[in-house]
């Protein structure tokens, strides 16, 4: 494991001011390697996972993702930031069901990429990753294991530093969870890389290079 | 290629919501289509009227010497005046008749009588024929002179030299004996005007809307004769009408168009809140994909826009259609900005609904409940 990829610090998120989900939060997640967050419902796994991946604002505190100061910056920065750096797995593989598995991969995509820059390179991973064989499936014919490897794939295709998965084999059966993890773990581990993944499964947790208990905040 | 990529986006979104985006769709034709059926119906019966306006019979405007008994002139310098009034186009003077008011013919029953004419404006309206001496019981009146003489009723023609000209009016002798009897009748002939003054003066006004001003003017300019002492004759309504059809007319057309365009943008907007409300994890999922606020709404509003556009497209050609096979008119350029200002008002009443989906929490639709 090297330098910090991401760090948060004193981080604070309310919904209300009577609802406090994270209380002054200070962590951080190193380069090639894989994290697991887990801990009880409620305890804010998810809420963490969501602030590191700027889809939520924190309340109060910093937080740092590649190298850039994210709590207090335009939502617009945030975005262009995450279409960079940031890959999302969640439970849902939430696929576009009338799409095929290359356009629901290649909608991972920055917006600028022409066809001609994105054809090649879906292609190549799609193959790389052994779903070249279901390109032209429509999503909605995929089973749930499928689904999520093509999510994977979505994430993944940009080659994001940061991946971010939410549960990712929730709704997954044994076998089909462990090849989604071995991908997960796997990209996590490579050169500049990072996973970050929310688990209530302590196996998954047990892979994990670091493991972060989350405690619900005391009220 | 942004721009392309939306597109894109906002075409599988329109694709995949089957039915909103014919109920869009179908708003946006019937809103472009009802504007241009109203507008164009309403420029083309507005066309009618002022054609039917237009005529010389409802622009024209008779002056008459009151007193047929004592054949009393109108001055001939008034009547020159009123000539040459900035609202007539064209002016005919009768003087006195030339030989006697009443002339017999071998039956009794029928006398016709004869008036010079002189045009002081405008050139010959009428189409005279020097020297034609009507048959018995006609009256030798061109088609325009009859039409601005009020005269109905076409009998025939009879033909003068190479001239075939109608024979229009048939009148009862007891309506002869007086100059303006002879008058209404049309009995008339040109001929070199001999007298100082004249019996009657026939103005047509340049539009209908002159016919007042210059029947204002002419009792002005007659004012030391009396009123007592001529008539005025004119289409009263033909000046008002225009101007009151009209303004009711484009009041009814506009506020109904505006009605159909606020209740179209309203469905529409409904839709676009719909739309937005039906996709919220499918744009979670764009913006967790990186995709800016902007960039969510530029995909909301594109497809709102595309649907509007190819719906009021296909209005605005059904329109068409049924305007010609109902043989009126139809104005390609109205037609084009309608269909441009209903796309606009599409993407504008997709705005509110855009917002929504773009401002709303991707974090709180995507989390694991």
């Amino acid at each position: 494991m090297t330098g910090e990829i991401v760090e948060v610090e004193g981080l604070v998120f309310s919904y209300t001011r009577s609802e406090t989900v994270l209380g002054d939060l200070t962590t951080s997640f190193c380069e090639n390697a894989v994290h697991a967050v887990t801990g009880p419902s409620g305890c804010g796994k998810s809420t963490l996972l969501y602030i590191i991946g700027l889809m939520l604002r924190p309340s109060s505190g910093r937080v740092r993702v590649v190298d850039d100061e994210l709590a207090t910056s335009s939502d617009k920065h945030r975005a262009l930031h995450r279409a960079k750096h940031i890959g999302f797995v969640f439970q849902d593989a939430l696929l576009e069901p009338s799409m095929t598995v290359f356009q629901n991969v290649a909608d991972g995509l920055p917006l600028h990429l022409s066809r001609a820059e994105y054809y090649p390179q879906v292609r190549e991973h799609l193959e790389r990753l052994g779903l070249a064989e279901l390109r032209d499936r429509k999503a909605s014919r995929l089973s749930g294991g499928q689904g999520q490897r093509v999510a994977l794939a979505r994430a993944m295709l940009k080659r994001p530093k940061v991946l971010l998965a939410d549960e990712p084999t929730g709704n997954l059966d044994d076998t089909t969870a462990k090849l989604v993890l071995d991908e997960i773990f796997a990209y996590g581990r490579q050169a500049g890389k990072t996973t970050i993944i929310v688990t209530h499964d302590a196996r998954v947790a047990a892979r994990a290079d670091t493991v972060l208990y989350m405690d619900p905040v005391i009220r | 290629m942004i721009l392309w990529r939306l597109l894109n986006v906002a075409l599988g979104h329109s694709r995949r919501r089957l039915a909103l985006t014919c109920v869009t769709a179908i708003t946006a034709g019937l809103v472009a289509g009802g504007v241009v059926y109203l507008v164009n119906d309403a420029a083309f019966r507005s066309e009618e009227l002022v054609r039917s306006l237009g005529t010389p019979a409802a622009r024209s405007i008779t002056l008459r010497a009151k007193d047929d008994a004592s054949d009393r002139l109108l001055p001939s310098v008034a009547v020159q005046s009123l000539a040459q009034l900035d609202g007539v186009e064209r002016a005919v003077a009768f003087s006195k008749v030339r030989s006697a008011t009443v002339a017999g013919f071998d039956d009794a029953k029928v006398s016709v009588g004869f008036l010079s004419v002189v045009a002081l404006r405008g050139g010959d309206p009428f189409r005279l024929v020097s020297g034609q001496e009507p048959n018995e019981g006609e009256v030798i009146a061109s088609e325009s002179a009859a039409s601005q003489l009020r005269l109905t009723h076409s009998v025939g023609a009879v033909r003068v030299g190479r001239d075939e000209l109608p024979l229009v009016g048939i009148y009862d002798p007891s309506n002869l004996g007086g100059i303006t009897q002879l008058i209404d009748g049309a009995v008339i002939t040109p001929s070199t005007p001999e007298a100082d003054g004249y019996f009657s003066l026939v103005m047509i006004a340049r539009q209908p809307s002159d016919v007042a001003v210059v029947v204002e003017s002419s009792r002005l300019l007659l004012a030391d004769l009396g009123p007592a002492n001529f008539t005025i004759d004119f289409d009263q309504s033909a000046s008002s009408v225009e101007a009151l059809v009209a303004k009711a007319g484009n009041s009814n057309v506009r506020s109904t168009a505006l009605g159909i365009v606020v209740v179209g943008a309203f469905i529409e907007m409904v839709i676009a809140f719909l739309n937005a409300l039906l996709q919220r994890r499918e744009i979670a999922r764009r913006r967790a994909l990186g995709y800016t606020r902007g960039q969510v709404l530029g995909a909301l509003m594109l497809e709102g826009t595309f649907i509007s556009c190819v719906g009021s497209l296909v209005g605005v050609a059904s329109a068409a259609i049924i305007l010609v096979a109902t043989g009126e008119t139809v104005l390609v350029g109205q037609m084009l900005s309608t269909a441009a200002f209903v796309t606009l008002i599409g993407a504008a009443a997709t705005l509110p609904g855009g917002a929504l989906g773009a401002y709303q929490d991707p974090a709180q639709i995507l989390r694991v409940p």
